[in-house]
């Protein structure tokens, strides 16, 4: 029964998850040595430190570790499946192929190729379909075309890469783009019924949540013209329609019609925070909790999982930023994602 | 039956000599301290003598030193032989030790830091063997830096996107996750190379100078580097021993007297002071007002006065009881302390217990094995109920022959109900048995029973009356009413259905059962009455002192009617007063039939005991012995334990709660350590 033994894993690894107790404790402790002293306490993060040094460890690496540890757990329970490699269960490979390119032509369009290179984790080299050190030696945008010969980017990205000036916006969405219909595509072949709409929905859920945020964000600080923002959409949507979009964008205020509309999606249930990038985090924390507890598909388990996943690292990080940086515990508690 | 007389006894000194005074109160063993008044509304500028313990950081402080010098402290340790009195003379001992241990310590503390560091480098180093250049000349290099360390191994590949730079780059060990390493770049570009790696996860080992010559050669170093501290370490630790060996003694004495002088230190939360002079009070036994002032006096500078305690004030209460008795004492304590006014009852508890308990489990032989535990308890433990296990076993043993019972074998000795004048008030001719003879087992309790009722309603006619309360006094159902009542209707009865006498004539029942009932019912008017006359007495007879109360409540803008209790009308008087007498009549009844378990239990002693010896007639030999000596464990445990609380049970409803009036105030000596 590998359907059942993926749930079954998802949801014995995430009773290991840190506690709020633990988030408390992590939160006052005085230094990045000390949080990784008592998470090295912790069976989750036990075996991601056993290397290091609890003395001489930095922030970076340690924030390294555990971004790492989110995919090596993700590799070992995705392992108790039985779908091939090419399936949706390797969603998290896709995923971060895409964010990685998407990194890939920022730094090359920036001729930042040298922070590229440092930036990418190693550990997913051996699974994608690209070398990204290949296209770290790319000069521009049209050459690193050329690298993603024979790869499913080549042919969406070539004429908006070799274009002048290229549309890094575009470029981004339209990658983005490239993971949904690959998603789709493996979804309609191995999985149905129900199943077969929920994971579906987990997608379209990230499309709404990307497209409002893009929104608000162009609208906000570049104060952008809707048709323009229109272009950067992801022509994916679940419960965020176009036409509410261009509704909100001709509003009197559109900042604040954007707002609503996060409330009114229930991209963002509610405006825990002021921070609207926070907030739909938020919701889609308290989503996903609920999905890893009542499924038995085994996508839907381990995708619910990874997201959560992402989050405890992401809470991780911020805790051990705002250590670093000397910030109070109520303050750092304010950015985490519980 | 006595509640210890007791002393009020103030006392008052110099501040200087608080310390003293308390220390010498708690000495005594006889100093029950009273809470300090409350100074809050005080005209004068008094303050409460609570003071943070000045002796908690120097505890603190031992504690410490006595860890680093691995001495086990005991609180308990006699210390007389310390003379330090004051604060300064402790703390001068304690930097006097602490200066010895201190340097040795830190010392074993940067060896173990130094111990621990060489022993992660000696790790670095295994993984670097095989280098065959010498490491101080390599740091020498003027041209030329060298940084040793770890690179993450996903990293590697990426070194080749930073061809253009110079740097030369060495690989030595590999772990699942790092590769041990060096680089060697040019000053000139040894930062943009630094960032380079520390970009790509290089962690740098800094490598101290003392390491020269390759890596074996600097694993060997390191090696002797390390047992030289080992030994300075062996060397310090037998140092430190040393000084334990020397002061653990005295630092455990200083300890233990930091520590009784600390807890004296709660004491003084009953201390007023006022104008550099201390005030506080308490109680002690009145025979012992003689020893107490010498000792006080001996601190100098102290004034003592007693006096007796008033009635309203808060007396606590000191039981005094013969050896026979003392035991029970725990028995009255679990009810409640008697009132200072009241009555110790503990002889009275004393003697029925015994009584009850050897009536309803009266076996020679099982008694003395009671007893005999009992002494055995007493002796090798502090278990308050051993004595009274000692006592209640006796009185068993006692009954025991009076019931011919040993071990349950009732042919031993004759019983009593076997006597002729006693069998022949019931039966023709001697029962055979304890069954046969239940009639008058049952009556003889529930007499036991009547007589007890009886007697504590005397006790209580007795202390009501000594403390003017009517209502308990005389229309109670414990009063004189009810005593009445309650021995006419028990007389009437008994006469007639023991001895065929009717004596319940018409007057005997109107003055002797009417009467009572009609005065318990009528209790609250009749009481309401008396109490006004009384409070019009009172006001004429004070009237200077009632007029002044009078005039300082009117400026208080009190109005005293508001004190008058509120008339109750004829409907509640009559459904109160009969609610009252129900409840009264169904105690009586309750009460008496509550005595007959001491009956129920002598059969059913004799029933378990009868099983045990037919079972044992269904072995041989040893069979038939082992199955009676379980029956009388078994019944000596279950039963006697069982009886035990059913006399205790007895002792609270049928007994105390017709005469005892609780709520005292326990005497409680001051000691080190208690905030009395």
């Amino acid at each position: 029964m590998p359907n059942n033994a993926v749930a079954a894993k998802s949801r014995a690894v995430f009773g290991k998850f840190l506690t709020k107790d633990d988030y408390t404790n992590l939160l006052h402790r005085s230094s990045v040595p000390a949080v990784v002293s008592f998470l090295r306490t912790k069976p989750l993060y036990k075996s991601v430190f056993a290397e290091t040094d609890d003395a001489s460890i930095r922030r970076r690496q340690a924030e390294a570790l555990i971004n790492r540890s989110v995919f090596d757990n993700y590799i070992r329970i995705s392992g108790f499946s039985s779908s091939g490699k090419d399936s949706i269960m390797s969603f998290l490979i896709k995923q971060l192929e895409a964010e990685t390119l998407i990194k890939a032509v920022t730094a090359v369009n920036a001729g930042l190729q040298s922070g590229f290179v440092t930036s990418f984790p190693d550990y997913i080299v051996e699974y994608l379909c690209y070398d990204p050190m290949r296209l770290a030696i790319a000069k521009n945008l049209a050459e690193l075309s050329d690298m993603l010969t024979g790869t499913p980017y080549h042919k969406p990205l070539k004429e908006l890469m070799t274009a002048q000036p290229p549309d890094l916006n575009r470029i981004i969405t339209t990658i983005n783009v490239c993971y949904i219909k690959w998603a789709f595509d493996r979804i309609d072949k191995s999985v149905k019924g129900k199943d077969k709409e929920q994971i579906k929905s987990f997608f379209l859920r990230k499309a709404d949540a990307d497209n409002l945020l893009v929104c608000y964000r162009m609208k906000k600080t570049f104060g952008l013209e809707a048709d323009r923002i229109n272009e950067l959409m992801i022509p994916y949507h679940r419960k965020l329609r176009p036409k509410d979009i261009d509704t909100a964008l001709k509003a009197i205020d559109p900042v604040a019609a954007l707002r609503e509309l996060f409330v009114k999606t229930r991209i963002a249930s509610e405006q825990v925070t002021d921070i609207p990038e926070l907030n739909v985090d938020i919701a889609d924390h308290r989503y996903f909790r609920h999905r890893l507890a009542v499924s038995t598909n085994e996508t839907e388990a381990l995708y619910s999982l990874m997201m959560l996943f992402r989050d405890e690292s992401t809470n991780l990080c911020r805790i051990i930023e705002g250590i670093r940086y000397g910030l109070a515990p109520e303050e750092i508690e304010k950015y985490l994602i519980l | 039956m006595a509640i210890e007389k007791v002393s009020l006894v103030n006392i008052e000194g110099g501040l200087k000599k608080i310390n003293k005074t308390l220390m010498k109160c708690c000495e005594s063993e006889i100093f029950h301290m009273n809470p300090p008044p409350d100074t809050s509304k005080s005209a004068v500028a008094a303050k409460n003598l609570r003071d943070k313990g000045v002796y908690e950081r120097m505890i603190k402080r031992t504690r410490t030193i006595a860890d680093k010098l691995n001495v086990k402290l005991d609180e308990n340790v006699p210390y007389d032989d310390i003379e330090y009195t004051v604060s300064i003379d402790f703390k001068n001992y304690l930097d006097e030790v602490e200066k010895m241990q201190s340097e040795l310590s830190e010392r074993i503390m940067e060896l173990n830091s130094s111990l621990k560091t060489k022993g992660g480098l000696y790790k670095i180093l295994t993984q670097l063997s095989g280098f065959d250049a010498d490491f101080a000349d390599l740091f020498r290099c003027r041209y030329a830096k060298i940084r040793f360390g770890r690179i993450p191994n996903g990293s590697i590949p990426k070194l080749s996107f930073y061809n253009e730079k110079t740097f030369f780059f060495y690989q030595f060990k590999k772990s699942s996750n790092y590769t041990w390493c060096l680089y060697i770049t040019s000053t000139e570009e040894v930062n943009s190379v630094d960032y380079t790696f520390n970009e790509l996860g290089f962690e740098r080992i800094r490598l101290p100078d003392y390491l020269r010559g390759n890596s074996d050669e600097c694993i060997s170093t390191l090696l002797d580097k390390m047992v030289e501290d080992l030994d300075e370490k062996i060397k310090i630790e037998e140092q430190i021993e040393e000084i334990a060996v020397r002061e653990g003694t005295k630092l455990s004495k200083v300890y233990a007297k930091l520590i009784s002088l600390n807890n004296s230190y709660e004491l003084r939360s009953n201390v007023i002071v006022i104008n550099n002079r201390f005030y506080f009070s308490g109680y002690i036994p009145a025979k012992d007002t003689k020893k107490f002032t010498e000792m006080i006096n001996s601190v100098g500078d102290v004034t003592i006065t007693f006096r007796e305690p008033s009635n309203d004030e808060p007396t606590p209460v000191k039981l005094k009881n013969n050896w026979l008795f003392r035991p029970f004492e725990m028995f009255v304590k679990m009810y409640g302390l008697p009132n200072a006014n009241g009555m110790d009852p503990t002889p009275i508890v004393a003697i029925t217990y015994m009584f009850l308990y050897g009536m309803m489990f009266g076996d020679l032989g099982q008694g003395l094995c009671i007893a005999l535990i009992g002494l055995l308890l007493t002796k090798f433990t502090k278990l308050g109920l051993a004595p009274i296990i000692t006592r209640i076993g006796l009185s068993s043993a006692v009954f025991g022959v009076i019931y011919g019972s040993v071990f349950g074998n009732e042919h031993l000795i004759e019983p009593f109900f076997k006597m002729p004048p006693i069998y022949s008030l019931f039966y023709s001719k001697p029962p055979e048995n304890v069954f046969e003879a239940s009639t008058l087992i049952l009556i003889m309790a529930l007499i036991v029973g009547i007589v007890l009722i009886l007697m504590t309603m005397i006790i209580n006619i007795i202390l009501s009356l000594k403390m003017k309360d009517l209502n308990s006094g005389i229309f109670g159902a414990s009063g004189i009413c009810g005593f009445v009542l309650y021995a006419s209707l028990v007389a009437g009865l008994g006469c007639k259905f023991a001895l065929g006498v009717d004596i319940m004539k018409v007057p005997y029942v109107i003055c002797l059962i009417v009467l009572p009932l009609v005065l318990i019912f009528l209790k609250e008017p009749i009481l309401e009455h008396i109490s006004k006359d009384r409070s019009g007495e009172k006001k004429n007879a004070g009237n200077i002192d009632t007029g002044l109360k009078a005039k300082l409540a009117a400026l208080n803008g009190d109005d005293e009617k508001t004190d008058e209790p509120k008339k109750k009308s004829v409907g509640n008087i009559i459904i109160e007063g009969f609610i009252d007498l129900f409840e009264t009549c169904l105690t009586y009844i309750t009460n008496t039939m509550s005595f007959l378990r001491i009956g129920g239990f002598v059969l059913s002693h004799a029933g378990l005991m009868l099983v045990f010896s037919i079972v044992s007639q269904m072995f041989d030999g040893v069979g038939s012995i082992i199955v009676l000596v379980i029956g009388n464990i078994f019944v000596t445990g279950f039963e006697g334990f069982i009886v035990g609380i059913q006399v205790l049970r007895l002792e609270f409803y049928e007994l105390f709660s017709r005469f005892f009036k609780g709520g005292g105030i326990p005497f409680k000596p001051a000691s080190i350590g208690t905030d009395s």
